[in-house]
């Protein structure tokens, strides 16, 4: 019965015990009807992040190294970058989401998963498009547009893998035994019925000329909005109140944040053409949606702080907050960043500069990628019921990651707004244009280079924990013991 | 289809979505969505009841409690 | 109770992402429609195609755009990248490639601007041969080695540190179909006015007359 002690002393005799101790039970059982699909969700993602993550370093190594493995077609940063792309985003992000996705239906329903079998069998054939698309991809076959390079096998593949996905969640949603519907979830259903429509739309070549353009960056900006976005804030206010202690500050705020977030996102996805020859009304509206995105991210913030005010010590010992509360702070960053950004005055400046990359790492990575880390790094223990080995190497990782991606995101931004100013100043030359960016294109492969070997920490870290390898712990992973952070 | 349908088909299609949107909201006020109660117990769905509110829940294994009378973990 | 909050949340969510897709796609689709193809505008020749698909392949999108900004909005038309782009120029554009980078210069008028075949050989073969501190990748796997030059076949003309004694760097039909498809590139026609569509121009609108 040792298992069962883990956050008890043994039966009490006081008379809220039995209660517990069931409660505990069932946890215990539902944790372990959801730990296989996860752990395959979860490894899947992290073995797509190595992939994801030296791809795009060797990508950034060789634009401003453009001779280096020069001669080999499969290398070219023009097949290397749409892989770099679609494995993070579809690969890592995806399938960590769909990880912590299936571990939060279970506590979140307080029931056991249901239809697992579907889960196994989407797991395996999402890993097969990313791996078909990529190789693919390298090998020349690009379907043409960003962030649909996959060609349709590949695609169809991915497409199947999450609706199955969404089945099995959808089913456990409707078996579940609690009443309320906790916000967390508002997201998750929403994306779960969003995102296959999207993809398929976007994958049926419907369209031609900037008729599909427009198309286009309505799924690349959508695909933000209802999948990626929506699986950042399930984490957050899952793990943000869970680990304090405390509940959300505000439901109310809440569902003001969620339903202004389905309305304006979804409108947003022509400011990546201003400038460009579509309608100006059609591009104004993005602008506008764009700037309305102030109103959801203000309540997601608020509430987050307020719930987290006071208690913010925790983040100096705990893992999960400190990762989990550096993406949500991200969150606000890179939305109010987008926001200023989509307008034509500084569109004017920054589009088709680096500083739209900078943008896309602030939000996939800073935010989303570290909500992600933060909910690994509390799922795992709780499936494995093994406390994770070498807290040293959580340190490692959290300081790699988040001076990387401030590396990253501080190149990218300056160099990408110097480049549009000099692009503006038709007296310099393109070519010194591009000389001038060289600087900020070495600083963000050293950011990245840091990020990738965090990476590599994290998925050693989570290799062990997975298989109860190293030494045994029953005190917690922390960053420093907890009385320290309370004494100050 | 040319501009005008076009333009008189989107205007139906708000001001419908307008409506359900307005009736959904009074609905929710209706039926008392937005009361206290309600709002209060939907923050409070993620904690278990062995967890103790305003305590950190981040540490898989407690210390087992240093009572001589209690069963400690084998 | 249940069941008419999530009809609520379904229909909700729905309908959100639906008026999404018929305000910024649907309807400007639909206005796009009646826009007509410019008679100067040709139909891409099977070998431009061919090249084409070479671009996507290559991923020249990743750093090159094919849309030129108006007057007033950046300096496009300072830099004689061509008049403001319109959706009549996109009309035979199947997957489109407006690109969204400018690491590379925009190609929308590479046609007009460098119409030497043998400048974009050697480019593609070697960037830096000629334009010092370029960063484009070399793509020397559109390119052949072999001992001269066949019959109809022209050897680049490459300095001693690239060229080795006895061989001759050729193109394959990859890069000539790619070339042929970079020299299609040309919209320097005018513009009639009910092929225009109203672009996003800060200040005044401009459109080449007639």
């Amino acid at each position: 019965m040792r298992g069962l002690q883990t956050d008890q002393a043994g039966p009490r005799l006081d008379p809220g015990a039995g209660e517990k101790f069931r409660d505990e039970l069932q946890r215990i059982g539902i944790d372990d009807s959801s730990a296989s699909p996860t752990v395959f969700y979860l490894a899947s993602g992290i073995l797509w992040l190595l992939i994801g993550s030296f791809a795009g370093a060797v990508a950034s190594f060789k634009l401003h190294l453009p001779e280096w493995l020069g001669n080999e077609a499969t290398l070219t940063f023009g097949r290397l970058r749409p892989v770099h792309l679609n494995t993070v985003t579809y690969g890592w992000i995806s399938l960590a989401g769909c990880g912590m996705i299936v571990w939060l239906m279970g506590r979140l329903c307080r029931t056991q998963i249901r239809w697992a079998g579907l889960l196994y069998l989407s797991a395996l054939l999402w890993n097969l498009g990313l791996l078909l698309g990529s190789v693919l991809v390298l090998a020349g076959y690009d379907a043409g547009m960003e962030w649909l390079e996959f060609p349709l096998p590949a695609a169809a593949l991915i497409a199947a893998a999450f609706v199955l996905f969404a089945v099995s969640m959808f089913r456990t949603f409707v078996a579940r035994q609690v009443e309320h519907v906790y916000v967390s979830l508002w997201y998750i259903l929403a994306s779960m019925t969003w995102f296959p429509v999207l993809y398929v739309i976007a994958n049926a070549g419907l369209y031609q000329g900037v008729g599909e353009a427009a198309m286009n960056w309505w799924y690349g900006h959508n695909a933000i909005t209802v999948w990626f976005t929506p699986i950042g804030l399930a984490g957050a206010y899952y793990f943000i109140p869970k680990v304090i202690g405390r509940p959300i500050y505000s439901y109310y705020l809440g569902l003001l944040g969620f339903w202004s977030f389905a309305l304006f996102y979804n409108w947003n996805g022509l400011h990546h053409l201003v400038g460009g020859p579509l309608p100006t009304w059609a591009i104004s509206v993005s602008i506008v949606a764009s700037l309305m995105m102030f109103v959801p991210v203000l309540a997601v913030a608020v509430n987050h702080h307020m719930t987290a005010l006071g208690h913010l010590r925790i983040v100096s010992y705990s893992p999960t907050l400190r990762f989990v509360v550096f993406g949500a702070m991200s969150y606000t960053a890179v939305s109010f960043q987008g926001s200023l950004e989509a307008t034509r005055t500084i569109q004017e400046v920054v589009h088709f500069t680096h500083y739209t990359i900078g943008h896309a790492h602030l939000g996939m990575y800073a935010f989303v990628s570290m909500i992600l880390f933060g909910a690994i790094y509390y799922i795992l223990p709780r499936l494995a019921k093994w406390e994770w080995p070498y807290p040293t190497l959580i340190k490692m990782h959290f300081w790699l990651s988040a001076v990387g991606v401030a590396i990253y995101f501080l190149a990218l931004t300056i160099g990408g707004w110097v480049q549009g100013l000099e692009l503006n100043t038709p007296s310099i030359p393109f070519v010194d244009v591009v000389r001038s960016t060289i600087p900020y294109l070495w600083a963000r492969s050293i950011g990245g280079t840091l990020m990738t070997a965090g990476h590599c920490v994290f998925a050693y870290h989570c290799a062990l924990i997975i298989y109860r390898a190293g030494p045994r712990r029953f005190a917690p992973a922390w960053f420093r013991r907890a009385e320290e952070a309370a004494a100050e | 289809m040319t501009l005008l349908p076009a333009a008189i088909l989107i205007l139906a299609v708000a001001v419908a979505g307008a409506a359900f949107a307005l009736s959904a909201f009074l609905w929710a006020l209706r039926t008392h969505q937005f009361s206290v109660k309600h709002m209060n117990e939907g923050a409070f769905v993620i904690f278990d009841k062995t967890d103790r509110l305003g305590e950190p829940t981040d540490q898989i294994f407690k210390k087992p409690a240093p009572d001589p009378d209690e069963r400690t973990a084998d | 109770m249940m069941f008419i909050r999530s009809f609520v949340f379904f229909v909700g969510v729905l309908a959100t992402f639906a008026l999404g897709w018929i305000g910024i796609v649907g309807l400007p689709d639909i206005m796009l429609a009646k826009v007509s193809p410019p008679p100067e505008l040709q139909r891409y020749t099977d070998v431009q195609l061919y090249g084409r698909s070479i671009y996507i392949r290559e991923g020249c999108l990743y750093c090159h755009s094919q849309q030129v900004r108006a007057e007033g909005f950046g300096s496009d038309q300072a830099r004689f990248w061509g008049r403001p782009s319109v959706p009549a120029d996109y009309l035979y554009d199947k997957p489109h490639l407006l690109g969204t980078m400018r690491t590379g210069p925009d190609l929308f008028n590479i046609g007009a601007r460098q119409p030497s075949e043998d400048w974009h050989l050697l480019h593609l073969y070697e960037p830096r041969l000629v334009t010092p501190g370029s960063i484009m990748p070399p793509y020397p796997w559109l390119f052949r080695r072999q001992q001269s030059a066949g019959p109809g076949e022209k050897a680049l003309q490459l300095p001693d540190s690239l060229s080795a004694a006895g061989t001759a760097v050729v193109p394959t039909k990859e890069a000539k179909a790619l070339i042929a498809y970079l020299l299609s590139l040309n919209h320097t026609y005018p513009i009639r006015q009910e092929a225009a569509v109203d672009d996003t121009a800060k200040t005044k609108k401009s459109r080449t007359a007639p």
